[in-house]
């Protein structure tokens, strides 16, 4: 019923990908002309940036070696003894995996279950996203490209995890359609870093212009834009619920 | 084994969970920070001293173990550990570099020259004086008096310098509370009604209005 590939799919990557600068996956087909190498300026992430943070995320192995503790900067990790599980972070996990000396072990959120139910709810209510690993594309990305045979149900769970992306996605872009003159903060809650990475160049260029006209307009318009007691718990009666992307 | 566990981070942030103040997590923070903000931030001296103490101390573990062939592996992992540190420490210093070139002006005659590391004033005076150098031979001494200067457009005499480029205070970013931040401002013109940021909420906002949250740790940029 999915095909994992479609033309659609590819485009839309174009579209996520041009913005950082490179192409997040690698497999993508994006054509040259997308790609632009930018050096990663100051304000912006390149999403291979991105990626490195999500490496740091920690993520249990079954090692099938013997090895001591390891001391290292970043923590302490092992130790290593076989069929004992262990915590370890993932470029960790990817460098073991690679040498074929541990297996990778699904993280809870990656479940077919788990997948399921969250694009339930994703769909479910519309208004709002859900909580999701902050990390969710990176990581799925990484253990797909290097330990697909750790992943029970691996072309399933492969194609939940492109759903919940399509699904939040279809939220972000229509969220960004209302973006509108008057608003000078949006609350972006639940949504993951590389979501957040992909809509930084238009948001933060499309606030910072409106800001800009707006400095210019002196007559002061209320808007009404303005939906009181939605989600409300504040008892400031002032308070203004930001639009968040639905 | 622990003689190079320095115990961590200091004072401040002491209700934070360890996972989030070890010097690793604090150094990627202070990366996203430099790369995320428009303007300068202070330079983390003792965290990268700490860092780069403990970079030292792994690099020569590995240079003791290099030639033993039995620890290959667990050379490779310690390498790529360093590794991971070193290309943030790196980036970090190269976001700072990039601003300081850019606002060079503004930083020398600002607040912000007080955020610099030793090395980084350095550096900028050496800027300064080359960027004033060239102006003047390239540009500058070929036009008339009355606008042959570097910071002003004409006739500098008793005015501000007009032509700094300054880093842009406006510009919207992504930020992510730490702590509860209460009513936040949104508009100095008053049209636009506060909001209230709790903690662990994201959101995007105008770079000036959490630039104190910010300096107090009490927001990050994402």
């Amino acid at each position: 019923m999915r095909r994992l590939h479609s033309a659609s799919q590819k485009r839309r990557w174009c579209f996520l990908t041009d913005a950082g600068g490179q192409p997040y996956q690698k497999q993508a087909s994006v054509t040259p002309k997308m790609v632009t190498q930018f050096s990663a300026k100051s304000g912006h992430f390149l999403p291979s940036e991105v990626e490195f943070q999500a490496e740091d995320e920690l993520i249990d192995i079954i090692p099938n070696f013997r090895l001591d503790a390891l001391y290292m900067i970043k923590g302490e990790f092992g130790p290593f003894r076989p069929q004992i599980p262990t915590t370890v972070p993932i470029w960790l996990a990817v460098l073991l995996k690679k040498r074929g000396k541990c297996s990778i072990q699904l993280p809870e959120w990656m479940s077919v279950d788990e997948l399921t139910s969250v694009i339930g709810r994703e769909q479910e209510y519309a208004a709002e996203f859900q909580p999701v690993h902050y990390h969710y594309i990176e990581i799925s990305e990484i253990l797909f490209d290097c330990a697909l045979n750790d992943i029970p149900n691996s072309y399933k769970v492969r194609a939940l995890v492109e759903d919940l992306r399509e699904v939040r996605y279809g939220k972000i872009q229509d969220g960004l359609k209302t973006v509108d003159n008057r608003q000078s903060a949006a609350k972006l809650n639940n949504l993951s870093a590389m979501e957040v990475n992909m809509i930084r160049p238009f948001f933060t260029q499309a606030l910072a212009k409106f800001y800009r006209l707006g400095e210019r307009d002196v007559e002061p318009q209320s808007q009404a834009s303005q939906r009181p007691g939605a989600a409300g718990t504040g008892p400031a009666p002032q308070q203004r619920v930001l639009r968040r992307p639905r | 084994m622990d003689d190079f566990d320095l115990g961590g981070p200091s004072e401040q942030d002491d209700e934070a969970d360890v996972a989030s103040t070890s010097d690793g997590e604090l150094l990627k923070r202070a990366w996203r920070d430099e790369k995320a903000a428009p303007e300068i931030l202070p330079y983390q001296e003792e965290l990268l001293e700490r860092v780069k103490e403990q970079v030292e101390f792994q690099e020569e573990l590995i240079q003791d173990s290099q030639s033993d062939p039995n620890l290959e592996t667990i050379v490779t992992l310690y390498k790529l550990d360093v590794d991971r540190i070193k290309f943030l420490m790196r980036s970090y210093l190269r976001t700072r570099l990039e601003k300081i070139e850019k606002h060079a002006i503004h930083i020398a005659g600002g607040d912000s020259v007080k955020r610099l590391s030793p090395k980084e004033l350095n550096y900028l005076e050496k800027f300064c004086d080359m960027l004033d150098q060239y102006m003047d031979r390239a540009v500058l001494s070929e036009l008339p008096a009355t606008y042959n200067k570097l910071l002003h457009q004409y006739e500098s005499e008793g005015k501000e310098p007009d032509m700094v480029p300054r880093p842009d205070l406006d510009t919207f970013v992504f930020a992510r509370a730490k702590e509860h931040l209460g009513l936040i401002e949104l508009d100095e013109r008053g049209d636009e009604n506060p909001v209230t940021i709790t903690e662990g909420e994201l959101f995007i906002i105008r770079y000036r209005l959490i630039r104190g949250f910010l300096e107090n740790g009490q927001v990050e940029l994402v």
